[in-house]
């Protein structure tokens, strides 16, 4: 257990690296230099240049570890369009956004693992058939289509939430709605497939010829073995929620990361952008190795 | 479901290569006289915020959009492939390093890559297209490692092996044609997906300027989303169907 434990934390170690790695390798690329950040005004090119030499950035192996330093500390710098401090808006963002992804998290396993089960429930008819071609429907749309249609009939034509803004708990539904409709057709697909793979097992003939009910089948010996996979598949599916939050945020006009990066993008502020895909590089990385740890606990046999 | 799926898989086919053959109507032909017009005889799906025609447009959108999808899922399938003969050839170092590297890459959502790249990147459909590729080609040669790993243990490479097959025929002629099959299925899913990601860019304002794909046309749409919502709702669900017809084709 503890081995496995560790064997997950230099996994997360080493995918943490490598984002700052990739984070750092596209800041190289960005016309600019880490200098300009300690400019003032009236500054000529040879004070520059001293305090070049004085922060030892002269060659690309010392801006690399000068702007390691940097992102080791969350120390983004100030952004050059509003003047703000962009670690701090982030971390106020940050806040919004991590109440949309929990909020999406509970829709997302609600409908999916909700839906797969209801479809295993009627295998092979009517009812399975309508939420397969559903969730294919739903795999195949743009995830704004949802935020479009889910505005036009429940803002605009039955009035039951907020069309846009951050105004307590009712402006995020919508928003979450949005964000998990998607993740949660993948999930329900998915775990649809393994629920039926593992009514063809030896098990569950036994069960059926103990004479057990369908629902204890279901909800007891199928469920037990059939739900480990929605863990990895939530790990998986993170990802999504936050590409997801991208849109929804700026579809719903709601503060947090999503709409901080495409900020970044419209005013071309790199500062913001960069530092948006770092952190969310590093949440996805903390979400699949919870969800390995998870996994671990959860399943005997992968303990040993 | 087949049938439908054909049918429009068909059409969109046909409306890239002959799009004058299903409207009269220019995409880039702006009348101000029939600013948001509704559905009527002459324009029949009605006029955008220029009074271009919504029909032409989503005709003549058609090529673009069909166009970055399969030029994106062509690339990062051929780069895939490429990279994935480093697994046979290279030693285990390189092999390693490649592993290490498709990990990594893995904790960034693909959509953020082609943000960032795409903010890098001019705004035309030659840089979409490298931004996507650039941002997705990891995902892919994921899963073609994979495919490749799982059929170099198959007993027939141990047989060609044994009879002194070079690697280059082994690879030729064992593994290219049984993965060929689950490489097509990949290949449309990926144009699916690469065609909904393009569409997320365009949307948040990251698409081509030139270019007519459906995507553009929702950010176009955006502003008028409280008074038209139609405008939006065309192009978007256009996108859900050609999606899901090159989801259920293999199938």
């Amino acid at each position: 257990m503890v081995h496995n434990l560790f064997h997950s934390l230099i996994r997360l170690l080493i995918s943490v690296v490598g984002v700052c790695l990739l984070t750092m390798t596209v800041m190289l690329c960005i016309p600019g230099n880490p200098v300009f950040s300690v400019a003032e005004r009236g500054m000529d090119a040879k004070e520059l240049l001293r305090r070049q030499k004085e922060m030892s950035l002269d060659g690309p192996i010392e801006k690399l570890v000068f702007l390691g330093k940097k992102l080791f500390l969350f120390d983004f710098g100030t952004s050059k369009v509003t003047g703000e401090n962009i670690g701090r808006e982030l971390s106020q963002r940050l806040y919004n956004t991590t109440q949309l992804a929990c909020l999406s998290l509970l829709f997302f396993l609600c409908m999916g693992v909700g839906s797969a089960f209801f479809s295993a429930w009627y295998q092979g008819r009517l009812a399975d058939r309508l939420i397969d071609v559903l969730a294919s429907w739903i795999l195949a749309t743009p995830i704004f289509w949802f935020g479009i249609v889910f505005i036009g009939v429940f803002s605009m034509y039955l009035g039951l939430f907020p069309i846009s803004g951050n105004s307590g708990f009712a402006s995020m539904i919508l928003p979450a709605l949005t964000v998990s409709v998607r993740p949660a057709a993948f999930l329900c697909k998915m775990l649809r497939q393994r629920l039926l793979e593992i009514y063809r097992e030896r098990f569950i003939t036994v069960a059926m010829a103990k004479g057990l009910s369908r629902f204890r089948i279901l909800f007891w010996h199928v469920a037990r073995n059939g739900l480990l996979p929605a863990i990895t598949i939530t790990g998986m599916e993170f990802s999504q929620l936050l590409t997801g939050a991208v849109v929804a945020e700026t579809l719903f006009a709601l503060k947090g990361l999503g709409s901080y990066i495409v900020f970044g993008v419209e005013s071309r502020d790199y500062d913001i952008i960069l530092a948006c895909v770092f952190v969310s590089g590093l949440l996805v990385c903390l979400a699949n190795s919870l969800a390995d740890v998870l996994n671990q606990m959860v399943d005997p046999r992968l303990r040993s | 479901m087949r049938l439908f799926c054909l049918t429009a898989l068909f059409l969109f086919v046909l409306a890239s290569l002959f799009p004058h053959w299903f409207t009269d109507q220019l995409p880039k032909q702006q009348n101000l006289s029939r600013i948001l017009a509704s559905a009527n005889e002459v324009h029949i799906l009605g006029c955008d915020w220029l009074g271009r025609d919504v029909f032409a447009r989503l005709v003549y959108g058609c090529r673009d959009t069909l166009m970055i999808g399969l030029s994106t899922s062509f690339f990062s399938i051929a780069a895939g492939l490429f990279l994935g003969t480093i697994v046979m050839f290279a030693g285990s170092f390189l092999n390693r390093l490649y592993q290490a590297f498709l990990d990594i890459s893995q904790a960034f959502p693909p959509i953020l890559g082609a943000i960032l790249l795409a903010s890098l990147l001019d705004a035309s459909q030659t840089g979409v297209i490298l931004a996507l590729f650039l941002g997705s080609f990891a995902s892919v040669a994921r899963v073609l490692r994979t495919y490749i790993l799982e059929i170099r243990t198959k007993e027939y490479i141990l047989a060609a092996e044994s009879m002194g097959a070079s690697r280059l025929r082994i690879y030729a002629k064992h593994v290219i044609p049984n993965i060929f099959d689950p490489l097509v299925t990949l290949f449309f899913i990926q144009c699916g997906n690469m065609i909904l990601a393009e569409s997320t860019l365009s949307f948040l304002g990251l698409g081509a300027v030139d270019s007519l794909s459906w995507g553009n046309m929702v950010y176009g749409a955006r502003q008028y989303l409280f008074s038209s919502i139609s405008l939006s709702l065309w192009p978007a669900s256009m996108i859900a169907i050609l999606v899901l017809s090159l989801n259920r084709i293999r199938s």
